[in-house]
């Protein structure tokens, strides 16, 4: 996006929460969408009572976690698997098969197997988000173009010394594009954890749940937003490591 | 003789963790209730089946998965396309699928359960929204790749607008517009099944919470498969049309 583009972005949002309010003051709208202004002093008396960063730590906590561990494992095994033969052998029928696997389907064993804990929600977002990041991974690894493992290999690299100064750095934007995916999914599977393992603790998706209990829809806006705004604020920081890391790429998000 | 071992070698991994599945299963480490055997799973799957569960929750899935695919085939593909030729209607759009992208929309749900209610509406609303971003963006960007020349081509040869669109810019982009319907199906399913067992009387997903609510997991396991096989299905078929209108790929 270029800077003409944020513009016009910016504008449409307070375009959509200028025409919001107005109807709301005018009452055409139904009482339960609340109001841009009600809803931000609802915000407002949240972040100051501290309910509002006990709830959306708790989730950060489980989501970051969660992205974390796919980050690790899935660029890890991706690269083994698309570097080394066997290990991707060995890896191929085990994706195909859990991978169209809708895995939100999981958290009902999950949560019998773990109880209704962190532990359930990290690894119901685990599995989500690994397949897209070691996938894309490997097909990285296996996209560097053989020119440059030639011409490394003329030059007298070794097998472990091509893997990290040119598989490595030619597989990155595929990396990167399968992290960012990873990333949208840890927040889907955050939130939709909370949502059904009902139990009382803290988390953005349990604010969403108590609230519409309570008939709260401006509590419900709160947390709604919130949890946009932290999915758009982790997906800007990913793309500005991205763009450090990949300077010299010119395909940049 | 050689090629039977070398399809075990290569299947080695999905053998060795079935075997030892099976394994943990028949030396009853945990309950069988907890971890029941895989092939009891399946024979349970085959129970579903035959007692008419299966066809009675079935059903309704599908008519919100198609229902919410087909709406944002009908909205988006006309969308990207329409963004490709203008350049006032993408500078309005971009900016919300851009901002929206990387936004958690599931987390609209409850409030779409408000507006809409528990029904198919409100689940039918978010597959569709959930659907609208890749149909859009690949449709986008694959109308903006089709080669210039063969736009010049066709004007030259005295195509009218409308026969340019049809005849020239439909047929290149379908395969993009094909890769992002591939891309929203899965995600259809997907929202339609989550949706089911937030709140649902009737579904897969409604299938599933109810199995859970016996503590038996050779029920939920055997739910689970019935869910992938299905979404599975549901993409050969998707990919079976795609080949038969993009025969040229």
């Amino acid at each position: 996006m270029d800077k003409r583009l944020h513009k016009i972005a910016l504008i449409e949002v307070v375009a959509v929460a200028a025409v919001w309010q107005i109807l709301a003051a005018l009452q055409w709208l139904p009482e339960y969408l609340s109001s841009p202004l009600v809803i931000g002093r609802e915000l407002l008396a949240m972040a100051a009572s501290g309910d509002l960063f006990a709830n959306a730590a708790a989730s950060l906590y489980r989501s970051v976690t969660g992205f974390l561990l796919v980050a690790v494992s899935g660029i890890v095994l991706g690269i083994a698997a698309g570097y080394f033969k066997p290990v991707g052998t060995f890896f191929t029928p085990i994706v195909d098969v859990l991978n169209p696997v809708p895995k939100i389907a999981l958290l009902p064993i999950l949560m019998v197997w773990f109880g209704i804990s962190d532990t359930t929600r990290v690894l119901l977002i685990f599995l989500t988000a690994f397949f897209p990041c070691f996938i894309a991974t490997q097909d990285g690894v296996h996209g560097v173009r053989q020119v440059y493992v030639w011409a490394a290999q003329n030059m007298g690299a070794g097998r472990m010394q091509i893997l990290r100064k040119v598989v490595l750095p030619a597989a990155l934007p595929k990396i990167f594009d399968g992290l960012r995916v990873s990333l949208g999914l840890t927040f889907v599977m955050m939130f939709s954890a909370e949502m059904i393992g009902s139990s009382n603790g803290l988390g953005l998706g349990f604010l969403i749940l108590t609230a519409d209990m309570a008939g709260r829809t401006d509590l419900m806006f709160v947390s709604i937003f919130i949890i946009a705004l932290l999915g758009f604020l982790f997906d800007r920081i990913l793309l500005a490591v991205r763009a450090r890391l990949l300077w010299w790429s010119e395909n940049r998000g | 003789m050689k090629k039977g071992w070398n399809v075990l070698v290569q299947y080695q991994s999905l053998i060795w963790i079935v075997a030892a599945w099976e394994l943990v299963a028949f030396v009853h480490i945990m309950p069988e209730r907890l971890f029941p055997s895989l092939a009891k799973v399946v024979a349970v799957s085959f129970d579903l089946i035959s007692s008419g569960l299966l066809m009675e929750n079935l059903p309704a899935t599908l008519l919100r998965v198609s229902a919410g695919f087909a709406l944002a085939i009908v909205v988006g593909v006309p969308l990207g396309l329409l963004m490709s030729r203008s350049a006032l209607l993408n500078d309005v759009m971009q900016p919300m699928f851009s901002l929206g992208y990387p936004i958690p929309r599931v987390a609209l749900y409850p409030i779409l359960v408000f507006i809409l209610g528990l029904g198919s509406a409100s689940k039918i609303t978010l597959i569709f929204i959930e659907c609208l971003f890749p149909i859009v963006l690949n449709t986008y960007y694959g109308a903006t790749r089709v080669g210039k020349l063969y736009l010049w081509a066709g004007q030259n040869m005295g195509a009218s607008r409308s026969q340019i669109f049809w005849r020239v810019l439909l047929p290149a982009t379908l395969p993009s517009i094909f890769t992002g319907l591939k891309m929203a199906l899965p995600l259809a399913f997907i929202i339609a099944v989550l949706t089911e067992m937030i709140g649902s009387t009737v579904g897969m997903g409604y299938l599933l919470s109810y199995m859970s609510a016996s503590l038996m997991q050779e029920k939920v396991l055997a739910c689970v498969l019935l869910i992938t096989l299905v979404g599975y299905l549901l993409n050969l078929l998707l990919q079976a049309v795609s080949r038969k209108y993009v025969y040229w790929q």
